[in-house]
């Protein structure tokens, strides 16, 4: 069977959590990935690649979706066959006004808190494929595609 | 309190600073971090920072602000700043953001690192290629430390050379590191 080398096929394992948007869960959200990942049994860059790109998605969740609120932000994980792993964060906050600015390199709406403005781009050069999908004042998904190297079962 | 999951060690010996960041580094961790090492900047006033990277576990986009930031604030403390050793999982995040056209990477084993790809896919977008410094305005490079000049728009006006010197008060050694 010919499957998307990118998207992967049918789900072999999927998690999903809630967390608060506060910034010690960004620990807290990795760590549960990369545990949740290991049973597809990725290498150690590719599990450090997956780490730093959930990382990025959800401080950027907490640092400008929720800037002026709280609330809750949904992590996704799915192992699918093809050994694809598939990640979407998603928040309801304030949304991104315009997306192609937004995962400019070095563009960021907050350089006084010292941010680096390169957020989406690491998630892009981490992962295969990253999609984000935003309307202001409702919120934003962010989904990210890794296909893990061939050693493992899926 | 909630567990901490970054801790610092400072290190100052004559007019350098070595901070020793040990843990994750992430928008959570980087704001403690940050306040611990411009503290120690405004009191001790080092010419020189170094940031040692080396125990360093985990490390995203907040670690590359929290160094760019450091290194702005040394600019205005008319300093300099590196970053030493920095360990497996933080080196190809420095890479991804061109660090290295920013601020010295350091080895203390003498090890030098492989030039970084000169193009990277090109959807990393913007960045240009790795340029040597050649003094070209816009390619941001410290001071030539051989000759004590300044790299041109690097540091303030009224701030080159032995002018600062006034401003530095000189080390006390009975102070506790932090």
């Amino acid at each position: 069977m010919k499957q998307k080398a990118e998207t992967g096929g049918e789900v072999v394992n999927r998690m999903q959590v809630k967390l608060p948007a506060l910034s010690v869960n960004e620990g807290m959200a990795r760590a549960m990935v990369a545990a949740f990942v290991s049973q597809a049994d990725p290498n150690v860059t590719e599990l450090a690649d997956i780490k730093c790109a959930v990382s990025e998605a959800v401080t950027n969740c907490i640092v400008h979706g929720y800037r002026d609120s709280t609330g809750y932000i949904i992590l996704t994980v799915s192992i699918l066959s093809g050994r694809v792993i598939k990640i979407e964060v998603k928040d309801k906050g304030c949304g991104i006004p315009d997306v192609k600015q937004a995962r400019q390199p070095l563009f960021t709406t907050d350089a006084a808190g010292e941010r680096s403005g390169m957020g989406f781009t690491v998630m892009e050069s981490f992962t295969d494929r990253l999609r984000v999908t935003s309307k202001v004042g409702k919120g934003t998904t962010v989904t990210m595609y890794r296909r893990l190297s061939d050693r493992g079962r899926f | 309190m909630m567990k901490q999951k970054a801790d610092i060690v400072c290190d100052s010996v004559g007019s350098t600073l070595t901070v020793h960041i040990r843990g994750e580094i992430d928008h959570h961790t980087a704001a403690d971090i940050r306040g611990r090492i411009d503290d120690m900047l405004f009191q001790r006033r080092p010419r020189r920072l170094v940031l040692n990277l080396s125990s360093v576990t985990f490390m995203d986009s907040s670690g590359l602000g929290l160094i760019m930031g450091r290194f702005s604030v040394m600019k205005e403390l008319g300093g300099e700043m590196a970053v030493c050793d920095p360990s497996p999982e933080t080196r190809s995040i420095l890479t991804l953001a061109g660090m290295e056209r920013l601020v010295r990477v350091e080895y203390s084993d003498g090890h030098i690192p492989p030039q970084p790809p000169v193009t990277q896919k090109g959807r990393s977008g913007g960045q240009a290629p790795r340029a040597p410094y050649n003094g070209a305005p816009g390619n941001p490079a410290p001071g030539n430390p051989a000759t004590g000049n300044p790299a041109p728009g690097v540091r303030k006006p009224g701030r080159v050379g032995s002018g600062r010197k006034p401003t530095i008060r000189p080390l006390k050694k009975t102070e506790p590191p932090a």
